[in-house]
């Protein structure tokens, strides 16, 4: 047997700076949001009254949930439950889709009224209105491909898990998986209300 | 090598799970009742406490070493002053 050389902290560490990079990412937009909300507080309270609250509240409570499963499913690798540990995986990847399928229905009703980055009624628009949807295309489609890069990452450690890789003695990849899940949960903490709550607030 | 995390048990992190659903819930609810800038400031208060809740337990950072806190810390740190600057920028244009 070769002799193996594992830093797991440093393997988390690494994680984590990988992280800190995509929190100033969306920090980014972020910002870019409050200062065009303080300039257009009107365009963006009549913009984000038009955005479905009923499918971005369950959106929030899907992926509350899948974080909750990711999470489990470490337990239960660490305890050596390889079954519940991929049932959990399983789940996660399940609420994952419904969370992007949602978005699919989100954003085709909006396109199919004439909403979306470059459309003629857009260009019509006041240009709070405008930017607020751009704005809400680019975060939410930047947050829905990290959604999808973690659907294709929590496949890839399910597979690892099933063949031994990943185990109670060599966790990592699933601790760091699990780590990337929970940071794009958070950044929907923040979309959610910036988005769909706040704005309405401030119109007149 | 360092101490490997020990296993949190499926109760906490569904506790966790149920505050956090309920400070959804509560942000979603203090959303309808007024609008405004202190309304505004108070859901982005209740969505850090959510963060704070995933940091600290589902993303273990209650179990991690000091390094880490340090790390979060030099982060947000950043963040606060970009964020500062851009606004003070902005605002005395």
């Amino acid at each position: 047997m070769s002799i193996e050389h594992r830093d797991d902290t440093g393997a988390r560490f690494g994680m984590w700076l990988f992280l800190y990079t995509e929190v100033i990412l969306f920090s980014g937009l972020f910002v870019l949001f409050a200062m065009t909300q303080a300039r257009f507080p009107e365009h963006f309270a009549a913009a984000s009254a038009g955005l479905n609250t009923t499918i971005g509240t369950l959106n929030t409570f899907v992926l509350l949930t899948s974080s909750l499963t990711l999470s489990l499913s470490v337990t239960a690798l660490q305890l050596n439950k390889i079954r519940q540990s991929l049932l959990f995986c399983s789940g996660t990847v399940l609420l994952a889709v419904i969370f992007l399928v949602n978005k699919y229905f989100e954003w085709s009703t909006e396109i199919s009224h004439g909403i979306y980055p470059g459309s003629d009624h857009l260009a019509e628009s006041a240009p709070g209105t405008a930017a607020f949807f751009n704005l809400y295309f680019f975060t939410t489609g930047l947050h829905g491909l990290h959604i999808f890069i973690g659907i294709v990452l929590i496949l890839t450690v399910t597979g690892m898990i099933i063949r031994g890789k990943v185990s109670a003695e060599c966790p990592v990849l699933l601790v760091n998986s699990t780590l990337y899940w929970h940071l794009v949960d958070l950044i929907w903490i923040f979309v959610f209300p910036l988005f769909y709550l706040i704005p309405r607030g401030f119109h007149g | 090598m360092a101490e490997e995390h020990k296993p949190v048990s499926y109760r906490s992190y569904f506790v966790i799970w149920l505050a956090l659903s309920a400070l959804s819930g509560l942000n979603v609810w203090i959303a309808g009742l007024a609008g405004g800038s202190l309304t505004a400031w108070i859901i982005l208060a209740v969505a850090s406490l959510q963060a704070g809740l995933v940091l600290s337990v589902f993303m273990h950072l209650n179990q991690e070493t000091k390094m880490f806190r340090l790390g979060i810390l030099a982060l947000l740190i950043i963040v606060a002053v970009s964020i500062g600057l851009t606004f003070v920028d902005v605002l005395y244009r």
